[in-house]
């Protein structure tokens, strides 16, 4: 436990609910005892069903919000607030729109304090690391999807954080950038030795990212099980989403998930009704309650999910 | 009084843009010519209709032409008006009060604004006296001030101060309180203290907005102005259209009705610019 980079140690968030005219103020447990180590220098993917508290755990992590219960470790130090030892990368980029590219970039070294005569070596250099030399004097809105998330990268990775925060970096972009993106950030994370955590709701994702994948539980987000991919030698093979590991991994998670995204629909379908009465326990109670339900009696699965299983 | 001020200012915002875009479209130098050419004619259509109409009605004695004489005859007198001198005097008198008074409003709404639009208790406190005061027609308080500050410069200039703060304020706080959540996050995540925070994100993410107000400004400042000179003043362009029309000197009268027009195009004009060049990555987003 002790050589854990980062902790979650028991750490519960919920957040208030206003009342409305359906029911009374309550609360939703978003994390119940959270649970999870990931090592220096992992990729450590957390995957879950929608609303499940993925991001939740992220923010907790990045100190943008503080714990309702437990606590968040960072090389055995609890986190009380934002710093550069983590940095974030957001799934809708959030460049400053009136900064270029290497202005973007600049902006974390200037929240470091880094000097002036130091950030052009270390803007052009982590710009060349996600493949935008070009680009530096480009702004936001000259840049397409995938090259703003690139920007966000270099920004994060140019104040040199230990780990680096990713919440469904790719979920705003079209296949190919994705996939491509994806190859780059495993090579980039390589060459840079970085601890990073990667939220996903894409299995497909966790599976070609992760060194092991946390799947996280509907909500009351809980860690389910911890999976370790073993894909073998990457580069041996061409397209290691073909390979028979691959599939198999991916037909793990996604079984782990069927149970809780169904649990995720069921609380869906009952919170209008139950969980609007039942105040405090509403956000919570039904969920459960789905879960088991449903679980003994396997329905059929849509299109999507008989494709891959 | 606010719809009076806000048409022109709206119109004249995106009639100024095709120039900038379609100039590079045109082919050949002929070509950019006539195209040029044809614009030209095709905006100033309207206004060369109206003097037109200006012209010939009166001859024709559709209108009474004491009362509205000849546009031909209006512009001798403005060239008269301006030959003595007398009209460079009027015009910096009125130039000198709204500049002061539109200056003064920036120099305190802006900032007045950047802490209200931050500061949420002193918003929640302040919200309703401004809800108040901004739908109080600023010449409603026209005699307030003149009974308050007496008849010289200092309540003129209140006026404008007092008018002109009120577009620049609440764009300011609107534009504090637009500002993207995401980005706030995002620089809070670096760890950012609230000063820098303000001064790297907040404050160039609402520039764009406070100018905005900025501009709708620049012609309150005119039109209160010229109101308030017709009430008491020595000098002025609004003094001089009264006068004009008490001492029944009537081509005098419309000179200064243009030039009032024409100082109000100018300055909406620069600080349209001016709006523009502080702007440029937000206008671009919004066309792309």
């Amino acid at each position: 436990m002790s050589t854990d980079k980062i902790l979650f140690d028991r750490v519960s968030k919920s957040f208030p609910v206003r009342a409305t005219r359906r029911g009374t103020a309550g609360a939703v447990t978003a994390l119940d005892q959270v649970t999870l180590g990931v090592r220096p220098g992992e990729f450590l993917v957390v995957v879950g069903p929608s609303g499940c508290g993925k991001s939740t755990l992220l923010d907790l992590l990045g100190g943008l919000i503080p714990p309702t219960g437990g606590q968040v470790l960072v090389d055995g130090r609890p986190v009380t607030g934002p710093g550069l030892d983590r940095g974030i990368v957001f799934q809708q980029y959030a460049l400053l729109p009136w900064r270029t590219a290497a202005g973007n970039v600049a902006f974390g070294l200037e929240a470091k304090g880094v000097p002036r005569s130091e950030r052009a070596e270390k803007i052009a250099h982590h710009l060349d690391l996600v493949g935008l030399s070009g680009f530096a004097d480009r702004y936001p809105h000259e840049l397409s999807g995938g090259m703003k998330q690139r920007v966000a990268i270099a920004r994060s990775l140019a104040y040199d954080p230990d780990v680096l925060l990713m919440d469904e970096p790719f979920a705003a972009l079209d296949a190919q950038t994705r996939d491509s993106l994806q190859d780059e950030l495993v090579r980039i994370w390589a060459r840079t030795g970085k601890t990073i955590v990667f939220i996903t709701h894409g299995i497909d994702e966790a599976v070609h990212l992760g060194q092991r994948v946390a799947v996280l539980t509907s909500r009351p987000g809980r860690v389910k099980q911890v999976i370790d991919i073993d894909l073998g030698d990457r580069d041996a093979v061409e397209d290691v989403r073909s390979t028979d590991a691959f599939r198999h991994h991916r037909h793990q998670i996604w079984t782990l998930l069927r149970d809780e995204v169904r649990a995720a629909q069921a609380a869906e379908g009952a919170a209008g009704s139950r969980a609007a009465h039942t105040g405090a326990a509403g956000g919570r109670t039904p969920a459960v309650a789905g879960a088991d339900a449903r679980r003994g009696t396997p329905t059929a699965a849509d299109p999507e999910e008989a494709r891959v299983g | 009084m606010v719809d009076i001020v806000e048409r022109p200012t709206r119109l004249a915002a995106p009639t100024a843009v095709p120039d900038a875009v379609a100039a590079p479209e045109a082919p050949g130098l002929t070509g950019r010519l006539l195209g040029l050419g044809a614009r030209v004619l095709h905006r100033s259509v309207a206004i060369v209709a109206l003097a037109a109409v200006w012209e010939v009605a009166p001859r024709l004695g559709l209108v009474d032409r004491v009362f509205l004489p000849p546009l031909s005859e209006v512009l001798v007198a403005w060239w008269e008006l301006l030959r003595s001198g007398q009209l460079a005097e009027h015009v910096g008198a009125s130039l000198t009060r709204s500049l002061a008074g539109l200056g003064l409003a920036v120099l305190t709404a802006i900032p007045l604004g950047l802490l209200i639009g931050w500061y949420r208790p002193l918003a929640e406190l302040l919200s309703p006296l401004l809800e108040v005061f901004r739908n109080t027609a600023a010449l409603a308080l026209l005699p307030v001030f003149v009974l308050i500050l007496g008849l010289g410069e200092t309540s003129k200039i209140a006026l404008v101060l007092y008018a002109c703060s009120w577009p620049i304020l609440l764009n300011t706080i609107a534009g504090v309180k637009g500002v993207d959540p995401l980005l706030i996050r995002s620089a809070r995540s670096m760890g950012l203290n609230h000063l820098r925070l303000f001064q790297k994100v907040i404050l160039p993410a609402a520039v764009p907005t406070i100018f905005t107000g900025v501009r709708l400004a620049g012609a309150y400042s005119i039109l209160v102005l010229v109101a308030a000179e017709m009430v008491g003043a020595k000098a002025g362009l609004g003094y001089l259209v009264n006068y004009a029309q008490y001492n029944f000197a009537i081509p005098d009268m419309y000179s200064g009705i243009i030039t009032i027009s024409a100082i109000g195009l100018v300055v909406n004009q620069l600080l349209v610019a001016l709006e523009r060049r502080f702007s440029t990555w937000r206008v671009d987003v919004s066309a792309g």
